[in-house]
């Protein structure tokens, strides 16, 4: 009977660090699965932002896959989350400053979009060539869309 | 207890061993590719570069797929800013290592314009959709690895 209950107990310990151990693995998982897909999400949104309504640059109703700097200027992107997306001229390079519509186009970076949460634990930074058109000098020029996600 | 039911219980505690065994080798075994994300994300960096280069303004109205041309047919430059087809190259190199972030591995063709740099150490290789010049035999593509 004695060694019947120190069989049991010993089972029990072994399956109680099984599902213990069993349990943290699920959680790193879940984390994992949850970074992949915050991955996800920000590579689909660089992907689709330059052909977006609001940013993109279209002529006679064709999208020519580049972002409209007029638009940079006074964009309308809403409920992105916690996130900062820039536009940055990177050839013909130009003065590191802020774009707006003061001082536009002497200026190299657009902020597109900002929302930023009170605390930052982690930041996720994906960035994407890009082609990004003058409509004055009717010219295209090469920039660097940047997405920053936070959570 | 009898000797058949403490056999029994046995037979149940090794299952249940073996039961989790199972769930933590299937957890290991089933695990996704990790470098799905990764592959599509440097795929279109390869696709945005190469269109996003070709597309830039030079000079007046030219942009650099008319350079290339000019280059190839030609032998010649059209924009004063450039010298000659060497200086196209060094365009076309600087504006690649400015823009491209997610690595400094990469093989530009055009023609007889190559521009490359330690492309020979790639493994795994993208390739942008190559994008043939009408009326003519280029084929422009962009490596990354």
């Amino acid at each position: 009977m004695q060694e019947t209950i120190i069989v049991i107990f010993i089972v029990t310990i072994i399956v109680g660090i099984a599902i213990f151990t069993f349990y943290q693995l699920q959680l790193r998982s879940i984390d994992n699965l949850k970074l992949e897909l915050e991955q996800n999400r920000n590579l689909i949104l660089l992907s689709t932002l330059s052909n977006s309504v609001e940013l993109s640059h279209t002529s006679l109703g064709n999208e020519e896959n580049a972002l409209d700097t007029i638009k940079l200027l006074s964009p309308s992107l809403e409920n992105l989350g916690f996130k900062e997306i820039t536009v940055r001229q990177v050839y013909p390079s130009s003065q590191n400053v802020l774009c707006t519509k003061s001082n536009y186009p002497e200026c190299n970076k657009y902020v597109v979009y900002n929302k930023k949460p009170s605390k930052i634990k982690n930041t996720q930074i994906i960035s994407l060539p890009i082609s990004i058109y003058f409509p004055y000098s009717n010219e295209y020029k090469l920039g660097i869309l940047e997405v920053r996600s936070y959570s | 207890m009898k000797k058949a039911q403490l056999e029994t219980m046995g037979l149940v505690v090794i299952i249940v061993l073996l039961a989790f065994i199972l769930v933590f080798v299937l957890q290991i075994m089933v695990k996704p590719e990790a470098n799905t994300l990764n592959s599509r994300y440097m795929q279109l960096n390869a696709d945005n570069l190469r269109s996003s280069i070709l597309k830039t303004s030079i000079c007046n109205e030219i942009n650099l797929k008319d350079e290339i041309v000019n280059c190839n047919s030609f032998s010649n430059v059209q924009c004063d800013n450039l010298q000659d087809c060497n200086s196209l190259n060094n365009l076309i190199r600087k504006m690649i290592e400015d823009s491209l972030n997610v690595t400094r591995k990469y093989k530009f063709t055009a023609g007889d314009i190559l521009v490359e740099k330690n492309f020979n150490l790639c493994k795994d290789i993208y390739s942008s959709v190559s994008e043939p010049i009408p009326y003519s035999d280029i084929n422009i593509t962009l490596l990354i690895c």
